[in-house]
């Protein structure tokens, strides 16, 4: 009543006269000694109300604003007293936490009897300063939630930490995304490490910005080189540059390409760029991801191979049958007419022919593993002596010039002797073909050698060298594809499978050089100890 | 007088299964291993006929035919061609008949008579 009386000038008027009222009253009354003393004190009671009024009027002009915010602020606010119990909450605390002033704030928030290990109030009743922590409470309704806490101190007047204000946020929404985010990002992580091909990245200059672990091991990292240095040792992009055209285009390209891996061998792949673009769409690096198709493609030639020399053998087997109706059809004759020289010749024709099938058939049986291995400890120049003669008089015959070129004795081995025969057999068929095709007239005779010798490893080396027209095309990717030949009448047609087979079973390794128009040469080597393999 | 029949071929167990088949019916027969023996044969004494093996090294077969074909003096001689190889028809113009192997016996004497009798 007092502070509307003195708030206002019409008030303080008439105040001011009942207060002169009663002083005229009371100076009539009293002794004027007791009267002064009277009047001081009614006058010091008017100042103090006064005085008092006017601090609380400013204070609630400006008290209602913050009040307001307090209440309505979209986090939860509290403030403690030293004891830590909650004198003042707001809205959003009251409706997830309850009203629960004059409790402990770890009762309310954790169900706790003790103050928090990592309590931040405490803290910041301790320093006076504002602290930070993230915490697991519990709602009213029994609900887990994530918050992040900040404390801030509250002081009088004198600036004594009177309490603390404890606001908190609600964060169990973004902590769950965060969750995903993590997890999605391991994902990622575990996929681009342990897919089985090789993945790399590149920016927009084709350095190298991130490679996988198969990657890192077969083809190391060298991040930060160009990947042409890397792969290929170049210093400028590659020609047909897949990732090129895909840092162009923005398009996925794909293709194959050879690489050199770190143990020294060499790959084929299948290459695939893809583009990784910003948040504005452009282009800003490029994924490379790359199969090893080195074995697909060496069955691929394998079966092609297969498949023209069934087409061969065919074409021999019917020139065979040609030639077995013809010498029935001679022979006949010869009986017919009495003619006993026709019948001979008819007859030597007849086993001709069986021997001819007679080795194909041996040779197939061969190479569709029908055969037993039979593996003896041999010393391998008597088989080349062999071969040797078996082929003395087609060679001549065909003005060809055969060589033999073995020391005096080797040491002995395991060898499968047929298989040897059959290899150095079909090495010395292939020679004469490649000669007797040959159409350069200017070469001073044809000439064919066939040697054998111990290298300073003690390995065994057998060596078939022609000068006959050699083999096309470039050293390719299909070996097999560049002897193919259907020209050819000496063989059955199966030589280089069967080559390859022996050299399998012996645990041995064939490579050859060519010139085409000049010749060739085929090198089989096998192991010094070479291992008694069973067949699979 | 019997006509004569020249036999192109490289090999021996062609050659003898031809032979023995046109002599029996009454042909005479030559031989050649190779286009050029062939031409060399040609040069003194022209057959009546000659029957060719395209499937020869070096291609001494095509070659033989063509150059027949642009000689005037044999250019006349039909020719009846060998060859196991498929599409042998597109390898060289116009020969009188073309025989797969392995060689029908009867549909060859055929040809041979109807080209010279």
């Amino acid at each position: 009543m007092f502070s509307g009386i003195t708030s206002s000038v019409p008030g303080m008027a008439l105040a001011v006269i009942i207060l002169t009222g009663m002083l005229s009253v009371l100076a009539a009354m009293l002794h004027p000694a007791l009267f002064a003393v009277a009047a001081m004190m009614l006058i010091s009671l008017a100042g103090i109300f006064t005085y008092r009024s006017r601090r609380t009027q400013t204070a609630n002009a400006t008290y209602p604003k913050v009040d307001r915010f307090f209440q309505q602020v979209p986090c939860y606010l509290s403030i403690l007293n030293k004891d830590l119990e909650i004198i003042r909450t707001n809205e959003l605390f009251r409706s997830d936490f309850g009203d629960r002033i004059g409790e402990k704030c770890h009762k309310v928030y954790k169900g706790s009897a003790e103050p928090c290990d990592d309590c931040p109030v405490l803290k910041t009743l301790a320093d006076g300063q504002m602290h930070t922590t993230e915490q697991t409470v519990i709602t009213k309704a029994g609900d887990l939630a994530k918050m992040i806490v900040y404390t801030t101190p509250v002081e009088d007047e004198q600036g004594n930490i009177v309490g603390v204000m404890e606001m908190a946020t609600n964060i169990t929404e973004l902590k769950n995304l965060q969750k995903q985010i993590e997890s999605g990002r391991r994902e990622y992580r575990e996929l681009f490490e342990r897919v089985p091909c090789y993945i790399s990245i590149m920016d927009k200059d084709f350095k190298i910005l991130r490679v996988n672990e198969l990657f890192k091991k077969e083809l190391g990292a060298a991040i930060g080189r160009q990947c042409y240095e890397v792969y290929r040792k170049r210093d400028s992009v590659c020609p047909n540059c897949h990732v090129e055209q895909t840092l162009k285009d923005g398009k996925i390209h794909s293709g194959e390409k050879t690489v050199l891996k770190q143990d020294g061998t060499e790959s084929r792949l299948i290459v695939y760029s893809s583009p990784i673009h910003d948040e504005q769409g452009n282009v800003q690096a490029v994924m490379e991801m790359a199969t090893d198709i080195t074995e697909v493609k060496r069955l691929q030639c394998e079966l092609t191979y297969m498949g023209k020399t069934i087409a061969v053998m065919a074409h021999r087997i019917k020139n065979v049958l040609m030639g077995l109706e013809g010498s029935i059809f001679v022979i006949n004759t010869g009986m017919e007419d009495g003619d006993e020289k026709l019948v001979k010749q008819g007859w030597e024709m007849i086993q001709r022919n069986s021997k001819n099938v007679s080795r194909m058939v041996k040779d197939l049986l061969y190479c569709s593993k029908e055969r037993e291995m039979t593996f003896e400890q041999l010393d391998p120049t008597a088989v080349v002596q062999s071969v040797h003669e078996l082929f003395e008089a087609r060679a001549a015959q065909e003005s060809i010039d055969l060589v033999m070129e073995i020391p005096y004795e080797m040491p002995t081995g395991w060898f499968d002797k047929e298989a040897i025969h059959s290899l150095l057999t079909n090495l010395v068929t292939n020679a004469i073909e490649a000669c007797v095709n040959d159409t350069d007239d200017n070469k001073d005779g044809h000439r064919i050698s066939l040697s054998a010798r111990c290298d300073d490893n003690g390995n065994y080396v057998f060596e078939v060298e022609d000068n006959g027209q050699g083999i096309p095309g470039a050293v390719g990717e299909c070996v097999f594809e560049d002897f193919f030949s259907t020209k050819g009448r000496e063989g059955t047609g199966l030589g280089l499978l069967i080559a390859q087979k022996v050299m399998e079973e012996h645990g041995g390794t064939i490579t050859f050089t060519s010139r085409e128009g000049q010749g060739t040469r085929f090198s089989a080597v096998f192991p010094r100890a070479a291992e008694k393999r069973e067949r699979v | 007088m019997a006509k004569t029949i020249l036999i192109v071929d490289d090999e021996d167990d062609i050659i003898l299964f031809l032979e023995t088949l046109f002599r029996k019916n009454g042909y005479e027969t030559m031989t050649a291993k190779n286009g050029n023996d062939a031409l060399e044969v040609l040069k003194s004494h022209k057959p009546d006929l000659i029957t060719l093996d395209l499937q020869m090294p070096k291609n001494t077969g095509t070659g033989f035919y063509r150059k027949i074909r642009h000689n005037e003096e044999y250019s006349k001689i039909p020719v009846i061609v060998v060859s196991g190889l498929p599409g042998r028809h597109l390898a060289i113009p116009k020969p009188e008949a073309v025989f797969d192997k392995p060689i029908d016996k009867d549909a060859l004497l055929e040809a041979v008579e109807k080209a010279i009798g």
